[in-house]
């Protein structure tokens, strides 16, 4: 048995209004920092799976995903890193 | 009639819903996420409550409790009325049962108080308290066979001002404010009664 | 360094309890002496004071008192949670809330409602608007996810706390006098742990909180709030209590294990016996001190009959909650603590040893009497009001709690200074109200919120019935701190034996300060008042021409009623009690609600918390002083006349604006 670390993140899709991205936005402006930028924001997820195969491993973590840690209505996801853990 | 509410673990609305509906006039039993067999319902009510403690999205969760599964079979016998309340309404929307979904409040805080409504031409006041119910759908026109709740006065940015809908067709509504509240409270009114008295109207 | 010390023990201390050991406790022991002869646990600077307060039996020694309703007891205890919300603010206000539901659930009684007294420092601070933020987050997100009303609350603002907020919370709950379940254990039972897994999060969260906060203060002893699972123990721990066999209950707060196991114990006069191996835990290599010491939230105690069907009886409702539980001891005949790992026995004590920490003395002077100078002018008075940030509406703070689930409540902050419930259990009406006097005589502090939290229940309709006081003050070894305290418990002893109001539960908070900052003296009144005739509770808008009396109030008990019987008899809408703002400022809250102004002439706009009520009503009263009338827009008092929209905008705006 192999152990992979997922690394995830999950964001709202880029169309929806983002309240939390707007206010550092807005506070980066005052604070005259940057004129010009855009904030989206979400969630990170550390996913630890034991399995045999990375293929397998992959295929729950796609599941996951899509499943539980995202509504594809208003969210997508990203795996940011895959670890084999030794 | 015959009504449930489903106390999924972490609703916490279950008690003064049931209340509700018995004062609606309805029989009414208390079932868990676990429950398929749904036969004996006219009613099935989703109530308020941090199922799962909300703990990935709203309502997230719950959608993979058998009661789920049941109650789309159930809506396809086309004999019954679905309710969703507050996270109800957020565990419909996850499920596709309802369409659209339920995004953080616009000033990213709970909002917990009264709001005027308009739904079938009627105007009426019921508490909100949600931290998650900015309504979005990516377009009005797939709404087309809904009649909507609407805000008058939109108090957390959701798109259309939508409080709620109603899925004639299936038989299905989700409403983020609570007629439970407004109903069975002494000195609170009985706008409440609105919406028990709809669904009555529906299932004649 | 030696142990003790590093765990915060003073030399003086340290001899008291070698002096009653009769030896020095070893390692593992002086951790267990550290956490239960601190402040917090032992109440060792306070305990002496705060016993003889008056009572109706309403099982005050238990983890919270009540009063009685018909055949049910209406379970209520206020708790602060400073030193937590002060390091982690969101952790510190949940794990507040958390902890004070516990002592309501520990009897077994359902929480039905919360309220909050909170005390922030001046808003032109930035720290204080991040504090704001934080702990009205953490209340919300806890309080609303356990589906227990937040129903009402105070907020103070004042610069003596801009380093230091005062979080104090309060929890009630409704149970039938008969399945009340005490915290007092019996001999030859087993003890189990239910709920959340012992970690080292909150690790001694009591010695921690009995000291003099620094700027190096840690986070690492904040316990970590999971709403999610105490709505699921409430839940559990509810139906559990009902099993006949469950003996005692009583949950883990400061110095968790340890705390609770040795005071069931010491409560019901028996021994106890723990295998510390047998706890499930969050992580492997946690030590035997950090698994009893811990503050891991979320976790209740039970003893229970030794029997296979009673263990069944447990592990059927804990798994319907999906709650871990383990059987982590037992109890015996006997007076001794045994604490066991893997066999090897850690500790052994005597219960009243442990249990019974040395009582401080603390002096009492008489207080100084103040002579108040510069008289200031009714227009400076109103401008003074209206500039501070006290006066305007709280809005952006409550509405953050939901104040309605459950179904139970008739009147919240939304319309009221206090929350009202419906009790179907008794069919009754309760009220409940926070009140907080800052003065620096602490027994005026202590007269002015006893007497306005009176005047204010009987002015909604309802009888004062009980008290919980959270007393919130600064180092205990300062002579001056130890004077304030004692002047103010005495004058709420002596208020509570004249007007026959039990308290039932309190707190005591020391070492509120920082960097040589103290916090002024905060006593902290929640106040429970019960109303049976639903005649008496009247909801009627105020409406233009409306005429605004004065009822001159020569003695209490006979002023309240006459108003219960105007009440009753609908002669008017509304009877204010007046406030902090004298009464321009609570004619003020109550018509700028209905968007409406006043016209009146009196002399004393300003006096605070004056005893007098103001009835306002379209019906013609005799017995009581006419002196204006509701008008449409203005303010007009004295030779002075304010439009009214701007003060509107002031009272319901600035808050929200300046908290951007």
């Amino acid at each position: 048995m192999k152990t992979f670390i997922y690394r995830i993140i999950t964001k709202l899709k880029a169309e929806i209004k983002n309240p939390q991205g707007e206010v550092v936005e807005n506070i980066v402006k005052r604070l005259s920092i940057s004129s010009d930028l855009k904030v989206n924001t979400g969630k990170f997820y550390e996913i630890k799976i034991f399995d045999d195969n990375l293929e397998n491993a992959n295929k729950k973590i796609e599941k996951i995903s899509k499943e539980i840690l995202t509504n594809p209505l208003i969210e997508t996801f990203e795996i940011i890193s895959i670890e084999e853990y030794r | 009639m015959k009504a449930c509410v489903i106390n999924f673990l972490g609703s916490n609305c279950v008690d003064e819903t049931a209340q509700s509906l018995l004062k609606a006039g309805f029989f009414v039993d208390i079932i868990n996420q676990n429950e398929t067999n749904l036969e004996r319902y006219n009613l099935i009510v989703l109530s308020g409550g941090f199922s799962w403690g909300d703990y990935v999205s709203c309502g997230r969760i719950a959608k993979f409790s058998p009661v789920i599964s049941a109650i789309k079979e159930k809506i396809k016998q086309k004999n019954s009325f679905i309710l969703g309340i507050c996270n109800g309404f957020q565990i419909l929307c996850e499920a596709n049962i309802l369409l659209g979904a339920l995004l953080e409040n616009e000033n990213q805080k709970f909002i917990s108080r009264d709001v005027d409504l308009i739904f079938k031409n009627k105007t009426f006041k019921l508490p909100i308290a949600h931290h998650q119910g900015r309504y979005y759908i990516d377009d009005i026109d797939k709404l087309k066979d809904c009649d909507l709740i609407k805000y008058q006065n939109n108090p957390n940015g959701s798109y259309y001002d939508i409080a709620g809908l109603y899925d004639k067709k299936n038989k299905v509504m989700g409403l983020m404010p609570h007629p439970e509240r407004n109903y069975i409270t002494p000195f609170k009114g009985e706008d409440g009664k609105i919406i028990f008295d709809f669904i009555k109207e529906e299932l004649k | 360094m030696k142990l003790y010390q590093k765990l915060n023990i003073s030399d003086f201390l340290y001899q008291k309890i070698v002096e009653k050991l009769k030896r020095e406790p070893n390692d593992f022991e002086t951790y267990l002496f550290s956490a239960m002869h601190s402040e917090h646990c032992g109440y060792m600077h306070s305990k002496k004071y705060i016993n003889d307060f008056y009572k109706e039996n309403n099982y005050e020694n238990e983890n919270s008192g009540c009063i009685r309703l018909k055949d049910h007891c209406i379970f209520f205890k206020i708790e602060s949670h400073n030193h937590p919300c002060a390091i982690e603010p969101y952790q510190g206000s949940m794990t507040g809330i958390g902890g004070i539901v516990r002592d309501i659930l520990s009897l077994g009684a359902k929480p039905i409602a919360l309220s909050n007294s909170l005390k922030f420092g001046s808003l032109s601070e930035l720290k204080t608007k991040y504090y704001i933020d934080e702990i009205t987050r953490g209340i919300s997100d806890y309080g609303n996810s356990i589906g227990v009303a937040t129903i009402t609350g105070e907020t103070i603002f004042d610069k003596k706390f801009n380093n230091l907020p005062i979080v104090n919370v309060l929890a009630l709950g409704i149970i039938e006098e008969k399945d009340i379940k005490l915290s007092s254990a019996k001999s030859d039972n087993l003890i189990i742990l239910l709920g959340s897994k012992t970690g080292v999060d909150g690790l001694n969260g009591a010695s921690f909180a009995s000291g003099v906060l620094d700027e190096n203060s840690s986070r690492q002893s904040v316990q970590i709030g999971d709403p999610y699972t105490k709505k699921r123990l409430i839940d559990a721990v509810i139906e559990i209590n009902k099993l006949k066999e469950i003996t005692a209950c009583q949950d883990l707060g400061a110095s968790g294990i340890l705390s609770s196991t040795s005071e069931m114990a010491y409560k019901g006069n028996c021994a106890v016996e723990l295998y510390l191996e047998k706890v499930h835990t969050q992580i492997e290599s946690i030590k035997p001190e950090e698994i009893m010491l811990s503050e891991s939230q979320e976790r209740m105690a039970f003893t229970i009959e030794n029997s296979t069907e009673a263990i069944e009886k447990f592990d059927k409702i804990a798994k319907k909650y999906e709650l871990d539980y383990s059987i982590i001891g037992k109890t015996k005949k006997g007076n001794t603590y045994e604490v066991y790992y893997n066999d090897k026995l850690l500790c052994n004590l005597d219960l009243g040893v442990l249990c019974e920490p040395y009582l401080f003395d603390l002096e009492k002077k008489e207080p100084k009497k103040l002579e108040i100078f510069n008289k200031k002018s009714n227009l400076e008075q109103f401008l003074s009001m209206i500039s501070d940030d006290n006066f305007s509406s709280k809005e952006f703070i409550y509405s953050q709690f939901d104040q309605e689930v459950q179904g139970r409540t008739s009147f919240s902050q939304k319309e009221n200074s206090i929350g009202i419930l419906y009790l179907k259990e008794t069919e009754s009406f309760i009220a409940l109200l926070n009140q907080t006097v800052l003065d620096i005589n602490s027994k005026k502090a202590v007269y002015s919120a006893f007497m306005s939290s009176y005047r204010k229940l009987v002015s909604f309709g309802f009888d004062f019935r009980g008290i919980t006081n959270c007393l919130n003050f600064a180092n205990p070894e300062n002579k001056e701190v130890q004077s304030d305290f004692r002047v103010a418990v005495d004058e709420l002893k002596r208020l509570s034996f004249l007007y026959k109001i039990p308290i039932v539960s309190g707190n005591v908070s020391f070492f509120n300060e920082i960097n040589d900052e103290k916090i002024p003296p905060a006593v902290t009144l929640g106040c429970v008042g019960v109303c049976e005739n639903k005649n008496r509770i009247i909801k009627s808008k105020i409406n233009k021409n409306d005429k605004i009396y004065i009822l001159k109030n020569k003695d209490e008990i006979k002023s309240k009623e006459i108003i219960f019987n105007l009440l009753e008899n609908k002669k008017v809408k509304k009877v204010i009690s007046i406030g902090r703002f004298g009464l321009v400022g609570s004619l003020l809250k109550e018509t700028l609600f209905y968007d409406l102004g006043f016209k009146i002439n009196y002399q004393n706009y300003f006096e605070q918390y004056q005893k007098d009520y103001v009835l306002i009503t379209d019906k013609v009263l005799e017995n009581a002083v006419l002196i204006g009338e509701v008008i449409d827009d203005k303010i007009i008092f004295d030779d002075i006349s304010f439009e009214k929209e701007k003060i509107k905008d002031i009272y319901f705006n600035k808050l929200t604006e300046k908290m951007k």
